[in-house]
């Protein structure tokens, strides 16, 4: 499988109001190939969203180097789809016209993307709510449109920033559940930031486990749960024992 | 989604009810303490010199509406182009922040006649005083709006392009609507007292000109009677920018403690 994504010793330092320089990200390293589902794990504040925010694009790194599929990231293509810790659904616009946002930034013809903006509201459960307004969406449908507008416009490389830190414990399984889903639907190559063990496990076909600020990589490790992943999982036992080998990483 | 004026009308119901308690109060005290009509007049009297039709009031008061519309209508275009340069780049806004700053801080009023010297006795001068009471509140709060727009918004937005002008109309501008409705709430009574105020000035028509006619004449009725048209056309038009900020931002939050 190519490489879809690949970071290089990548380092970030804040300038700072208070102190002159704040290390965010020490020097990491790993690889994401096509198709591959990839989870980073570390506690609060090691760097997760800064590190996503850079391979958006969003912040330019301190050191380092990122490419996609083997292009460097500034003359690569960017394609990418970003899920955020909270929603970010605008208030102003009903669920279809969120959906279809990636579509009206990159200036293409949105009466050609209705379709696919339906299959994909669809595809994340929510049929029947495409006129529905943020505000009267629960907490875990405002996340579902967030996702769907993330893939609109197909891209190669899906970036999640704890998009389910915020739902209650019941949403959230069933959330991880259906995204696992349109993974297997979609078969996108997936890049999830998280702080929720149980869920990278899950989820991931690898786990890349950060230490504290300034983050680096800990370690790889990769997740092979045999066959399909779904809510029985979690009682299986290859899946408690990779899940506390991610915990003993993270404390060492 | 709550477009109609009726909601409007119940809300403004028990005001009018104070308001038509006050205005018998008003008119019992007069006739009971005999108060000299041209210290203050009884409210009837004043009704009747509202239906007088020998006042001309439509005339009147339309002038004086049409100077605080245009006026105002002129600093919206302006107040709000005036922030988007001050977001577009640092550059500009370190250049015309001082200005607008300078603008609102030098004594407007004191330049009223000035401008009368400058653009002629007719309505041109009044429209501009209507602009400079009304530009400032529409700028601050535009650009405090546009920084109001959540900053994960706009990454959002920068994960798909770089363009400044998709920013400001997709994020920035919807973000900024409530507080740039809350700056012509401001602006909008502003109008009229700048209208107003031009109008004392020089004018041959309107309220502010019936006003300073009757203050020779010692007629308190007529004041008066003025007095109440301009509150009309103050409340109407507030009531007009509350009705849009109703259609066109209906996703704002009204925050009221306790029912
Ligand atoms: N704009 C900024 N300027 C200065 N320091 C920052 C900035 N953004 C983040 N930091 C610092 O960088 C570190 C990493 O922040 P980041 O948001 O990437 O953490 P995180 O791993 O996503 O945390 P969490 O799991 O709580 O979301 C934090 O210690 C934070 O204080
Ligand atoms: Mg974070």
């Amino acid at each position: 499988m190519p490489t879809a994504l690949s970071i290089l010793e990548l380092s970030k330092s804040y300038e700072t109001k208070t102190k002159d320089r704040m290390d965010a990200i020490g020097s990491i390293t790993f690889d994401v190939n096509e198709g591959e589902f990839v989870s980073v794990v570390g506690p609060s504040g090691c760097g997760k969203t800064t590190l996503l925010k850079i391979i958006a694009g969003l912040l330019e790194p301190s050191k380092g180097a990122i490419s996609f599929f083997g292009v460097s990231q500034n003359n690569a293509m960017k394609n990418i789809g970003i899920v955020f810790q909270s929603p970010l659904l605008m208030p102003w616009r009903n669920a279809l016209e969120n959906v279809l946002l990636p579509i009206e930034l990159l200036h293409k013809d949105k009466t050609k993307y209705l379709e696919r903006a339906h299959d994909l509201i669809k595809l994340v459960g929510l049929a029947g709510f495409e006129e529905a307004f943020p505000q009267e969406l629960s907490g875990g449908m405002q996340h579902r449109v967030a996702i769907a507008r993330a893939l609109m416009h197909d891209p190669d490389i899906l970036l999640m920033d704890e998009p389910l830190a915020a739902l209650d414990e019941i949403t959230r399984e069933q959330m991880e559940i259906d995204l696992l889903r349109v993974w297997e639907d979609t078969k996108k190559t997936i890049l999830l930031v998280t702080h929720n063990i149980a869920e990278a496990v899950l989820m991931s076909n690898k786990v890349v486990i950060l230490s504290s600020r300034p983050a680096i990589v800990k370690k790889e490790l990769y997740i092979n749960l045999h066959g399909k992943r779904g809510l029985e999982t979690r009682g299986d036992q290859t899946y408690v024992a990779y899940c506390q080998e991610v915990r003993h990483s993270l404390a060492l | 989604m709550n477009g109609s004026i009726f909601p409007t009308i119940r809300r403004y119901g028990p005001s009018v009810v104070v308001f038509v308690i006050f205005v018998i109060v008003w008119q019992i005290l007069v006739e009971a303490f005999k108060i000299p009509v041209y210290l203050v007049p009884p409210p009837s009297t004043i009704l009747n010199k509202i239906l007088d039709p020998s006042m001309n009031w439509p005339t009147q008061a339309m002038t004086t509406t049409y100077e605080s519309l245009m006026g105002f209508g002129i600093a919206i275009v302006v107040g709000i182009g005036t922030a988007i340069l001050i977001v577009w780049s640092k550059g500009f806004s370190t250049i015309v922040y001082p200005f607008v700053i300078t603008m609102q801080i030098v004594p407007k009023i004191a330049f009223v006649p000035l401008l009368f010297i400058w653009f002629g006795f007719n309505y041109t001068p009044r429209i501009f005083t209507v602009f400079l009471v009304c530009y400032f509140p529409i700028v601050v709060s535009t650009v405090a709006g546009f920084s109001s727009t959540e900053p994960s918004m706009i990454d959002l937005i920068r994960s798909f392009t770089s363009s400044k002008l998709d920013l400001l109309t997709k994020a920035l501008l919807p973000s900024a609507l409530p507080s740039i409705f809350a700056g012509l709430k401001v602006s909008v009574t502003l109008a009229v007292i700048g209208a107003l105020v031009a109008e004392f000035v020089s004018s041959t028509q309107g309220l502010g000109f019936v006003i300073l006619a009757s203050q020779s004449e010692l007629n308190a009725p007529v004041a008066f009677a003025a007095a109440a048209l301009l509150i009309v056309i103050g409340f109407l038009l507030y009531l007009s920018i509350e009705l849009l900020e109703r259609l066109i931002v209906p996703w704002k939050n009204v925050v009221v403690l306790g029912k």
